[in-house]
């Protein structure tokens, strides 16, 4: 089936940090061309638990994972 | 190659920029300076070190240092490589064209440690904010959010609040059952 008669037009759409459908919280910054994919861009750390920074003042105890 | 091989081979085509080297079990240490390392990573690349399994930062208080810690599927050897780097102008070259894996490594030792990778196609911060100012895994890095860990062991410890007049006791330890009496009266 060949696409005539449709104008690209290109979109970008944020999947923000909290969606159902992503793994986790993740961000993606999607540029779309009507239902198409052509790029995406993620943004990731909202995850980061700073446990390396945290355990500079603490015991080999209190950080072991 | 055994490790002790390509320390020697690495030390004969660097000479001075080896500035420490040693073989402990089946992994070479060894610490270049910055200004041979991309050429001492391209060398262990050719050499059959083709998986860089992590690219890190150190913060030792003189001086920054980047961490490579190479692996072989070639050989059974591991290769650990530091690059101390100057702590007012942490500059290093990147090794993206070496080991393509190395891209997000490099972006998050530049997030946090504020070390700059000269040629990386994609130089940006990679967990923080665009605009968050400051490098947090360095050590003189200070926020008034971080609070400082305290060791209540050897301070004073709070003193109890006294009980107010009326409240109940504190409950004493529950007394033993009383052994059955007698049966019958």
């Amino acid at each position: 089936m060949e696409r005539t008669g449709e104008t690209m037009e290109e979109m970008y759409v944020n999947m923000g940090p909290q969606h159902p459908s992503t793994h986790g919280v993740l961000r993606l910054l999607l540029k779309l061309d009507g239902e198409y994919i052509k790029d995406c861009i993620p943004f990731i750390g909202y995850l980061h638990r700073c446990h390396e920074k945290i355990g500079e003042n603490r015991n080999y105890t209190q950080v072991i994972p | 190659m055994t490790p002790e091989e390509l320390l020697e081979q690495l030390k004969q085509k660097f000479g001075g920029a080896v500035t420490e080297g040693e073989v402990k079990g089946a992994e070479v240490r060894l610490t270049v300076k910055p200004e041979a390392s991309w050429e001492a990573c391209r060398f262990l690349r050719d050499a059959g070190f083709e998986y860089l399994n992590c690219l890190s930062g150190a913060d030792w208080m003189t001086h920054l240092e980047v961490v490579y810690d190479l692996s072989s599927l070639q050989h059974p050897s591991k290769v650990h490589l530091r690059v101390p780097v100057d702590r007012t102008d942490p500059v290093i070259r990147t090794v993206t064209n070496i080991w393509q894996g190395a891209n997000w490594h490099e972006r998050e030792c530049y997030d946090l440690f504020g070390v700059r990778f000269d040629g990386h196609p994609d130089h940006r911060r990679i967990l923080l904010p665009e605009d968050w100012v400051g490098f947090p895994l360095r050590k003189d890095y200070t926020d008034e959010r971080l609070v400082p860990y305290t060791d209540y062991g050897t301070e004073e410890k709070p003193p109890k609040p006294e009980a107010a007049p009326g409240a109940p006791k504190a409950a004493s330890p529950p007394k033993a059952p009383a052994p059955p009496g007698p049966t019958g009266s």
